[in-house]
């Protein structure tokens, strides 16, 4: 009684403050609704008369797609046009899902704010210009890393693209700025003195173990230009060990002792809680591990681990079965030669079709790198997905050694002798795999996030242009009006 | 003439003997001029009032007690009225700068940087703790009016200004005064000062895609719990519901009785000054001040303010930030403050008449000119160079002097005082030498509070 009295009594107060503030706020300016609260609507759109290749299901001929609430609402030839769609004319032109870049930094985050182990969800930044360079080569979501946090050395990529530094710039951000293009490239690769490229390594693959990087934290963002809502799509996607972090025999034990630990603390863990639910006092078990280790140990996150040369690939194929783990094989530079193994092991592989490295003195049949790796992969059957040969878009994208060239590396393991629908799902439908995304993105099936990008020409033709990018069913990217890529009329 | 002289030539070495003799001459002429019962008339200028009343050509104001007497084409004038003639000249009425940022010392700032510690003689790296939010500042405590470019900003016509920092706090409103009156004035620093009008000021932010200066946001327009079921209940709305206006607007009854009861003082610590602020932001009686690093952090504020539903905002960006996130915009309870000048758009250098797009879109603006990106101190004295550039290539001439006059002063609520020269409100008027939209119209007086503070 007495709390239902209090409840109507506070209820006339918010009435009352509701209306006295209503009646001031209209004598100043006028009040605007409060309703429409999303800056893009998600719009009802049509794409007609494009060769639709869905990835998973075949190529729809002069197909139909119906884009609702930023999701795919059909698919076919014979769809009828919902009246409040806005129609599309693709004719002639191709139409695939969006690209997946496996790795990717410096766009679309605020890498100083990411930097300090901080929410991605607070970093985003949708206005990021080289947004706009990954749209124009047809990515429309990847992994982005930056280093973790405190102090994570200087593999934070770079700081968007800062045209605009508020209208108070400190100096700090002036100092972020410039020492931006210094931040470009992550990893171990070496940047040139003069012109500030990577060096692409030739070089034999040195086998022998590096310090422990710092592990690197991963996250989902979409390209969704201009909008915050939905741009960052999944956190906690890896367990990383890239950079050789797993590398020698020290770091293995160090690692084969942490999921030993992280492995009792949940069996603890369900003793405690099998304990409560049967009604007895139990105190809660402290975790010794990190909780990416328990994501890891749980099989909700796959662990990914860098390994160029055969015997690194073994070890980690070896140590995965061992400690029942899901692996990702980052940079697979060697992963030709055991392509068999690998495919028996059903381990998935991240490579650089275009990465030349050169065999090893004296073991010139075993080891270095060779354009036709692709090839022997997909007919060993291990599924790949490609990454480009750096993480950043720099220059604006001309350098052509950035993220920017991730569609020409499917088109390099064309010419290295891979089917062209195997070349596009290294793009699309096995890093969405890989990223445990396949049921949001990756193919275009009903369902699924309208991420797609309309082509002038074949998916693996180096010609072709993105002409036009949806992002979560948004235009988020038009080459006649963005001009980051030329525009022209081809002959 | 002096008094004309000596503001140009006190900033360079100058023998002692006559800057004594210059500080007492001009002293002399202060005096007579502030004393309270001086009577002005400015006559044959045209006017824009900003207010109801339009437009005047040839007509009169007249200035007692350093508020406007009368404004109009016919008036009478007093006899004991000190004429000055403004044949020619145009009036505006004082511009009101909606964020005027001076970076006052503010001792030991946290800052985000990294600490250095020293153990066993080894140098260590401590980083601070992530997302660890900007202090508040009350400007009034930290107020020096030997920081701030006061002349830059006189000469360009600004007559009242919302004094902030880059950081977070409480602004004060103050006039700006030319320094070298400032030397004689015994007192220099706190919320006594003659510069200041308002100690307690609106609350303003800086803010960008970080956790530290969005939980600063997000906590402020949180709700604070409610504290405890006893202080819901004392909040009686009946005694409040039925009458006293002021109280009732502000109505959060958990709050007000957190005040009165103490057996609540645990829960609900005694109100600082910041929570008071955000108390007031939250219920719609203040606007809050951000000023925003990015684009980005538009979209995150505006994100933050949509969830509540009286909080009005003002938000300081630069024309390419705004431009950048006009889709849907209008649909935000946003007033926008930003620089009169040109932008281009992102990635081509095509120029943009971004306060003409923020209007056409129905969005309210209002122009800060003394922010970074402006131009006023290069164009002076031309400082409205680059919003005459603005109004020739679009935008509507009364729309941009509302932006520099009586919208700022609506936006701090100040509109009674000041941005229109109307009978009663203080008497600020920037005087050009022709219309104020030529683009070489220079400023040659500046007037505040009926005194003549720049010009002859």
């Amino acid at each position: 009684m007495c709390g239902s009295r209090t409840l109507r009594s506070s209820f006339v107060a918010l009435i009352v403050t509701a209306l006295l503030s209503d009646s001031a706020g209209a004598q100043d300016a006028a009040p605007k609704p409060n309703d429409q609260l999303v800056t893009n609507k998600p719009r009802v759109a049509a794409i007609v008369g494009a060769d639709i290749h869905t990835v998973t299901r075949g190529i729809v001929r002069n197909g139909t797609i119906i884009i609702r609430d930023g999701k795919i609402a059909e698919i076919g030839q014979r769809i009828e046009i919902p009246a409040d769609a806005e129609q599309v004319d693709a004719r002639g032109k191709v139409i695939v899902p969006g690209f997946i870049a496996m790795n990717m930094s410096g766009l679309g985050l605020q890498a100083r704010g990411a930097d300090r182990n901080e929410r991605f969800a607070d970093a985003l930044n949708p206005f990021d210009t080289n947004i706009k360079f990954a749209l124009g080569a047809g990515i429309t979501s990847g992994c982005i890393q930056v280093a973790g946090g405190g102090g994570g050395g200087r593999r934070g990529g770079r700081a968007p693209e800062a045209r605009f530094i508020g209208i108070d710039p400190d100096e700090e951000q002036l100092l972020a700025q410039g020492s931006a293009a210094e931040w470009d490239y992550g990893e171990s690769l070496p940047t040139c003195p003069c012109c500030g490229l990577t060096y692409l390594p030739l070089e034999p693959i040195d086998e022998s173990p590096q310090p422990t990087p710092q592990q690197r934290r991963q996250a989902v963002i979409k390209m969704s230009w201009g909008s915050l809502d939905g741009m960052l799509a999944k956190e906690n996607v890896f367990f990383d060990a890239t950079g050789g972090a797993l590398n020698g025999s020290l770091a293995q034990y160090q690692f084969r002792q942490q999921v030993a630990r992280a492995r009792e603390y949940l069996k603890a863990l369900a003793e405690h809680e099998a304990a409560v639910r049967a009604g007895q006092r139990s105190q809660p078990p402290r975790s010794p591990v990190t909780d990416d280790m328990l994501r890891l140990v749980k099989k909700e996150v796959p662990l990914r681990a860098s390994a160029e040369s055969v015997a690194q690939i073994r070890e980690l194929i070896a140590l995965a079965r061992e400690l029942d783990l899901r692996l990702v094989l980052d940079r697979a530079t060697e992963a030709w030669l055991i392509a068999d193994e690998i495919s028996a092991a059903g381990v998935p592989v991240v490579i650089t079709p275009r990465l030349q490295r050169t065999p090893r003195f004296g073991e010139e049949d075993r080891s270095g790198s060779f354009i036709e790796m692709p090839r022997i992969l997909e007919e060993a059957g291990v599924s790949f997905a490609v990454a480009a040969l750096a993480e950043a878009i720099s220059l604006n994208g001309i350098a052509g050694r950035d993220l920017s060239s991730l569609p020409l590396e499917a088109i390099f393991a064309v010419r290295g002798g891979a089917s062209e629908s195997k070349a596009l799902e290294a793009l699309t439908i096995v890093p969405a795999r890989l990223l445990g995304m396949d049921d949001r993105l990756g193919s275009l099936e009903v369902g699924k996030d309208a991420d797609l990008l309309i082509l002038d020409g074949q998916p693996m033709d180096y010609r072709a242009y993105v002409e036009v990018a949806y992002v979560n069913g948004r235009r988020v990217y038009d080459r006649r009006e963005d001009r980051v890529l030329p525009v022209f009329e081809r002959q | 003439m002096n008094a004309r002289t000596c503001p140009s030539t006190i900033d360079r070495p100058i023998k002692h003997w006559f800057r004594t003799a210059c500080v007492s001459i001009l002293s002399m002429w202060c005096t007579a001029s502030a004393s309270g019962q001086d009577i002005v008339a400015l006559r044959n200028a045209s006017i824009e009032t900003m207010g109801p009343a339009g437009r005047f050509e040839r007509a009169t104001i007249v200035i007692e007690n350093g508020r406007i007497h009368s404004v109009g084409v016919d008036i009478p004038i007093p006899d004991r009225a000190r004429i000055i003639d403004l044949s020619g000249k145009s009036v505006l009425p004082g511009f009101v700068d909606p964020y005027f940022v001076v970076d006052f010392p503010l001792g030991a700032e946290p800052t985000q940087e990294p600490r250095t510690i020293t153990v066993r003689g080894r140098g260590f790296q401590v980083p601070q703790a992530a997302g660890t939010p900007a202090a508040f500042v009350k400007i009034a405590d930290v107020f020096d009016p030997r920081r701030g470019d006061w002349n830059s900003a006189l000469r360009s016509g600004i007559t009242t200004a919302n004094v902030v920092t880059r950081g977070y706090g409480q602004s004060v409103v103050a006039n700006p005064w030319p320094t070298v009156r400032l030397d004689m004035t015994p007192h220099l620093a706190g919320a006594g000062h003659p510069m200041i009008v308002e100690p307690n000021g609106r609350l303003f932010t800086a803010v960008t895609n970080d956790s530290a200066s969005l939980r600063t946001v997000r906590d402020g327009l949180a709700e604070p719990r409610p504290a405890g079921q006893g202080g819901g209940r004392r909040g009686a709305p009946g005694a409040r519901g039925g009458g006293s206006g002021d109280e009732g607007a502000a109505g959060r009854p958990a709050q007000d009785s957190g005040g009165t009861v103490p057996a609540n003082t645990d829960a609900t610590p005694s109100a600082s000054p910041s929570q008071e602020l955000w108390k007031s932001v939250r219920a719609g009686q203040q606007p809050l001040f951000v000023n925003a690093n990015n684009a980005a952090a538009i979209l995150y504020v505006l994100a933050e303010v949509q969830k509540t539903p009286n909080v009005q905002l003002a938000a300081v960006a630069s024309g390419g930030d705004w431009y950048l996130c006009l889709d849907g915009l209008a649909s935000y309870r946003v007033t926008a403050i930003l620089p009169p000048r040109l932008d281009t758009e992102p990635r081509n250098q095509t120029r943009v008449n971004v306060p003409k797009i923020l209007h056409e879109a129905g969005i309210e603006f209002a122009f800060s000119l003394s922010t970074a990106q402006s131009d006023y101190r290069n164009t002076l004295p031309n400082p409205l160079f680059p919003v005459s550039i603005l109004v020739k290539s679009g935008l509507q001439r009364t729309t941009a002097l509302e932006a520099l006059t009586i919208r700022p002063a609506r936006m701090l609520g100040i509109a009674d005082q000041v941005g229109s020269i109307e009978p009663g409100k203080r008497a600020d008027f920037v005087v050009f030498d022709a219309d104020p939209m030529d683009a070489t119209a220079e400023v040659i007086q500046v007037w505040v509070g009926g005194q003549l503070i720049h010009g002859e």
